[in-house]
Formats: structure tokens, C-alpha cells, sequence
């Protein structure tokens, strides 16, 4: 596999209180996967990608780019905000 | 789906899941020095057994035998749990394992195809080197027989020891809590 595909899956599933095994269940794959795929030592089929995203009730894009994800507050905040103590 | 979901996945399949992911056994494989260990320790009984088995088929000595044996009470328990920190990777059917497990195997499979076609080229060119010295080929018919064995347990486990070698620690898998 070439090239990286970054992920917000770990960030999401703590969002949901979903643990690695209800996710892994719900899309069919061993809960090591889910571990796998978070850490980015493996990158999920279209296919699996997309139950994840179904699952979430999120767009793929959301959850999986060939970009590293901003982060968060930057795209909630916008760019270039100083950050207030 | 897969695990024990998987369509078409028998009864045989579901027991033989669990077993290879029964969460019992996890602490015993759980750091890679444990993997480690138990890795090398199923190449060492392997060696003893594969030799006693070799000596008492080429010496006839019943004591042989029962080095065969103590090697194999070692080997059984060594290879549930070469099998249980691989998650079965090598013993389930493909249809219950995973598209990532899938890869996994199959990078296993390769490497142990390169392993043992660099130990067959190795004792080719060994047998080769010692024709080319003088030895005969009547000479030659023991070794070229004790090597074919060694070739053919190294066929058989190398890809389990590259699994083993290659398992990964654990992920906490408790249910993340947000503030």
C-alpha cells in the first residue's frame, strides 16, 4: 500500500463512547483492525471505509483523507486566531 | 461480515474462532518480549524434535523416542499459543478472517516463501559445493535426506514464526469516557 490515508477514527469513536469491539462488530471486522486502521498501519478498503462512515452517520470524508486532518479548532475557529489564555 | 458472522462460517469455524481469540490467553503473549520468547522457544523444541525424530529413525535407539515425545508436550501447548497471539491468523478459514488479516497473511505467506527458498537455494548449493569437492552422491544421500526434513518442518512453521515475530501488542480496548 502506497500511499497513507489519515484518519479521525479514534477521535470520533471517543466522541461516541464506542469502544474498538462494538465498531469492529458493526462492520464486520476483527476489533485488532479497528486498532490497526486508527494507528494508520493499515488502510481500509472503500468498501470497509464506508460501513465505518455509515456506521458514524458521517460522510467518508469526514472520517478518512489522503490529507492530514486540520485540527479541529482551526476548521471550528478558522485559521490564524491567536489562542487566549 | 466476518469473524464468526461470516456467511458460510460453520460450527467447526465459531469454536475455532474462539479459541484462537479466547481473551484468557492474552496475558501470556502480551509484551513482544513474551512473543519473543515464545517464539524462539517454539523454534528450539521444534529443532530438538525434528533432530531426536531424525536420530531415532537413523540410530534405532528407543531413547530417541523419548526425546520425541518430551519435545512434543513442549510443542502442542508452544503452538495454541503461537495460534492464539496471531489470532488464528494461519489456522482460520479465510472466509471468517478480515480484509486486514487477509493482507496479513498473505505478507506472512510471502516472506515465509522467501525464507524457505533461501534455505533450499542454501542447501542446493551446499550439496553442490560438496559434490564439486569429491563427495559422492552416494555420500551425500544421508545429509541431502536430514536436510530435506529440516526443509520440510521450516516449510511447515516459518510462517507461523514470522507471525509470531510479527504480532502486534494489544490495543487498550476500554470504551473511551469524554469529558
Amino acid at each position: 500500500m502506497g500511499e497513507q490515508v489519515h484518519n479521525r477514527l479514534a477521535m470520533v469513536r471517543a466522541e461516541r463512547s464506542v469502544s474498538r469491539q462494538r465498531l469492529a462488530e458493526a462492520v464486520g471486522a476483527h476489533y485488532q483492525t479497528i486498532g490497526y486502521i486508527e494507528r494508520g498501519q493499515y488502510n481500509p478498503s472503500l468498501d470497509m471505509a464506508l460501513r465505518i462512515s455509515v456506521f458514524f452517520e458521517l460522510p467518508v470524508e469526514a472520517l478518512f483523507s489522503l490529507e492530514p486532518f486540520r485540527p479541529l479548532t482551526d476548521e471550528v475557529y478558522g485559521h490564524g486566531r491567536k489562542a487566549t489564555s | 461480515m466476518t469473524g464468526t458472522d461470516a456467511r458460510g462460517a460453520t460450527r467447526l469455524d465459531r469454536w475455532t474462532y474462539g479459541r484462537m481469540n479466547d481473551p484468557r490467553l492474552r496475558h501470556l503473549h502480551a509484551t513482544r518480549v513474551q512473543r519473543r520468547r515464545i517464539v524462539c522457544a517454539h523454534i528450539g523444541v521444534t529443532a530438538v524434535a525434528t533432530a531426536a525424530l531424525v536420530l531415532l529413525y537413523g540410530l534405532g535407539q528407543p531413547r530417541w523416542a523419548v526425546a520425541v515425545l518430551a519435545a512434543t508436550v513442549l510443542w502442542i501447548p508452544l503452538t495454541g499459543l503461537l495460534n492464539s497471539m496471531t489470532r488464528g491468523l494461519l489456522e482460520l478459514r479465510l472466509r471468517i478472517l478480515d480484509e486486514r488479516q487477509i493482507a496479513e497473511r498473505e505478507a506472512v505467506l510471502a516472506r515465509a516463501h522467501r525464507g524457505t527458498l533461501f534455505l533450499l537455494s542454501a542447501a542446493f548449493l551446499g550439496v553442490l559445493g560438496a559434490h564439486a569437492s569429491g563427495v559422492t552422491l552416494h555420500d551425500l544421500g544421508a545429509p541431502i535426506a536430514v536436510v530435506g526434513v529440516v526443509a520440510l518442518v521450516a516449510h511447515w512453521l516459518m510462517p507461523l514464526w514470522i507471525a509470531g515475530f510479527r504480532a502486534q501488542d494489544e490495543c487498550d480496548d476500554e470504551v473511551p469516557v469524554t469529558g
